[in-house]
């Protein structure tokens, strides 16, 4: 695997506590795509990110970023290759927005450094990209959910990154600014964007392959056509969909749970 | 920091030291105060200040104004340490029982009549009753994760009440009178000083801990975002929080040895500070240093004069401003569940 460009984690199984939570899963991501995970709540969506971004420390397997062993890695070099957006962002300090974009330059600044005017121009150029520029001088505290997201989105792109880990960004986005962010997340032909969306078509819209979690397992990887049928999806998510195409996308209508006879 | 802000802070500093030298039992205007203060930093004055008044200014009350600074500084300081560690605006080292740890270590430390480091003894034995509470809530607070706020205030409430059991025991078997007088009145808020060593002792602890923290603000300031989020941007969050912890055992266990126990400077003044100069700690730290040595000698000014003669204690003063303080806080506190 070691030469292999871009993000390859194999084999990873992890455990929380006594539950595990991955089993032997192995996924790649190339420069200039984007991966998208999804599956039913609990699947281990997060889990994965988190030992992708080094936070988990997986029970078997590797992680690397073109051929560099991420789990050996030190935390500093670990966060000039990989940048991770959480899912839930909780702030109760009043940084500005700007101060915590700024915050995504720690890891190519020495110890004593002050961000300089290259840093700051990197971090507005950010926030402008998540329309976000208004939002720069207010403090973090006063701001809605999905404003405060889009912030903490640019934190992660003006950490300059060659993945992008993004665990639901569009959770509390609007249409725009949901297609905003993922098609900002994935400008960059550098760059290998891993994502977690709950909204399938959305992943459909975006992803330039999908990879369906359950139970901690890969049940299907492969290019949205093929993950988004009926046969994939109803078992796993315990439902039975209707799956429509619109130009070259799949769109998911969830029709009715599988033990219910009404159609709505 | 713009500049204005580090002018009036620093100028503000400045009238508290005044304030507080000019005021006793012997008042002395302040232009005299002043006077002497600059003829004694080698500044030409014209007229000079006679030898009595020279010895209560700066022999009887400038040591003590200093440790009120120094005191105040470091416990802000402090107080800054433990809200970035355990990313909660409400701790403070006495609420958590860092400070209670560190009086019970130095209670024992005075009644078993420690010497073997000289004046250093009491400071460094009560810095390692600090560290045992440190690593004591931090514990909890591993073993129980969700409702962490919680969870740490209780615990620095347990730790509170088994180390003001243990002074209890310790002074009702004291066998003098004047022993647990003493204790008791150095733990009430002791800014007496009685020489000079004290206060290079005290000086040298405050500073060589609170120091090297100037250089940490950047990455404080990632603290604050959540473990998660800070590791992802290249912090060793578990050794930062340790290290961050132990120099705070250190300041707020040697504050305790040499004052007692002071409550919510740590607290207030981060809080207000916050409002003037925003959440950055390469502001926040130096901000709070000042701010809490403004409020300290403020705080001793007033134990000092309210009931002339009698002498409130430090401590108590700053329980009765805190205390309220502390609740409004607790009621308006966001973001943050209990």
């Amino acid at each position: 695997m070691t030469g292999a460009s871009g993000l390859v984690a194999s084999g990873i199984s992890a455990r929380l506590g006594e539950r595990t939570v991955l089993r032997d899963v192995s996924l790649a991501a190339s420069p200039g795509q984007c991966l998208v995970i999804i599956g039913p709540n609990g699947a281990g969506k997060t889990s994965l990110l988190r030992c992708l971004a080094g936070l988990l420390k997986p029970a078997a397997g590797t992680v690397a970023v073109d051929g560099r062993d991420l789990l050996s890695a030190g935390e500093r070099e670990r966060a000039r290759l990989v940048s991770y957006l959480p899912q839930e962002a909780q702030v109760v300090f009043p940084f500005t927005a700007l101060d915590v974009v700024l915050m995504g330059r720690h890891p190519h600044l020495g110890w004593l450094d002050a961000e300089s005017a290259r840093d700051v121009e990197i971090a507005r150029q950010a926030l402008k990209a998540c329309d976000a520029a208004a939002l720069a001088d207010r403090p973090v505290t006063r701001l809605s959910g999905g404003e405060r997201r889009r912030v903490f989105f640019a934190r992660t792109l003006a950490q300059r990154t060659r993945v992008l880990l993004l665990d639901e960004p569009t959770a509390d986005q609007d249409l725009h600014h949901a297609l905003r962010l993922l098609e900002c997340a994935r400008r960059d032909a550098d760059t290998c964007v891993v994502a977690v969306l709950h909204d399938l078509n959305l992943a459909g819209r975006f992803a330039d392959r999908l990879l369906l979690l359950d139970d901690g397992k890969v049940v299907a990887q492969g290019e949205p056509a093929e993950i988004l049928d009926p046969g994939v999806l109803n078992p796993v998510y315990r439902v039975a969909v209707t799956v429509l195409t619109h130009g070259k996308h799949r769109i998911v209508f969830p029709d009715r749970l599988p033990d219910s006879r009404t159609r709505h | 920091m713009k500049a204005p802000t580090i002018w009036i802070g620093l100028a503000a500093l400045a009238g508290a030291i005044v304030l507080g030298i000019a005021s006793g039992p012997v008042p002395i205007p302040f232009s005299k105060t002043l006077n002497t203060l600059l003829w004694a930093a080698g500044v030409p004055v014209n007229a000079h200040p006679s030898p009595e008044e020279a010895v209560i200014l700066l022999k009887l009350r400038l040591p003590r104004v200093l440790k009120a600074a120094l005191i105040g500084g470091g416990l802000a300081v402090c107080g800054v340490w433990m809200q970035a560690a355990f990313r909660n605006p409400l701790a403070d080292p006495a609420l958590l029982g860092v400070s209670a740890g560190g009086g019970l270590f130095a209670v024992i430390s005075l009644s078993l009549g420690l010497t073997f480091a000289g004046a250093w003894t009491t400071p460094i034995v009560a810095a390692l009753g600090g560290w045992s509470a440190s690593v004591f809530v931090l514990a909890v607070g591993r073993v129980r994760r969700e409702d962490q706020l919680l969870v740490l205030l209780l615990a620095g409430l347990a730790v509170n009440a088994m180390a003001g059991a243990l002074i209890s025991l310790i002074l009702l078997h004291t066998r003098e009178i004047e022993g647990i007088r003493a204790i008791l009145f150095w733990l009430a808020g002791n800014l007496e000083v009685r020489n000079w060593t004290e206060v290079g002792v005290l000086a040298t602890f405050v500073l060589a801990g609170t120091a090297p923290a100037l250089f940490a603000g950047r990455a404080m300031n990632l603290l604050l975002l959540g473990d998660d989020e800070a590791r992802s941007l290249g912090l060793p969050v578990r050794r930062f929080r340790i290290a961050l912890l132990g120099m705070n055992g250190l300041v707020a266990g040697a504050a305790v040895a040499f004052s007692g126990i002071i409550g919510f400077v740590g607290l207030m003044v981060p809080h207000m500070v916050r409002g003037v100069v925003g959440a950055d700690h390469r502001r926040l730290l130096p901000a709070s240093f000042t701010g809490g040595a403004i409020l300290l000698i403020l705080a001793d000014w007033i134990s000092r004069t309210l009931v002339r003669p009698f002498d409130v204690r430090v401590g108590v003063i700053m329980a009765l401003l805190g205390g309220p303080a502390f609740l409004l806080l607790l009621l308006r506190q966001k973001g943050v569940r209990a």
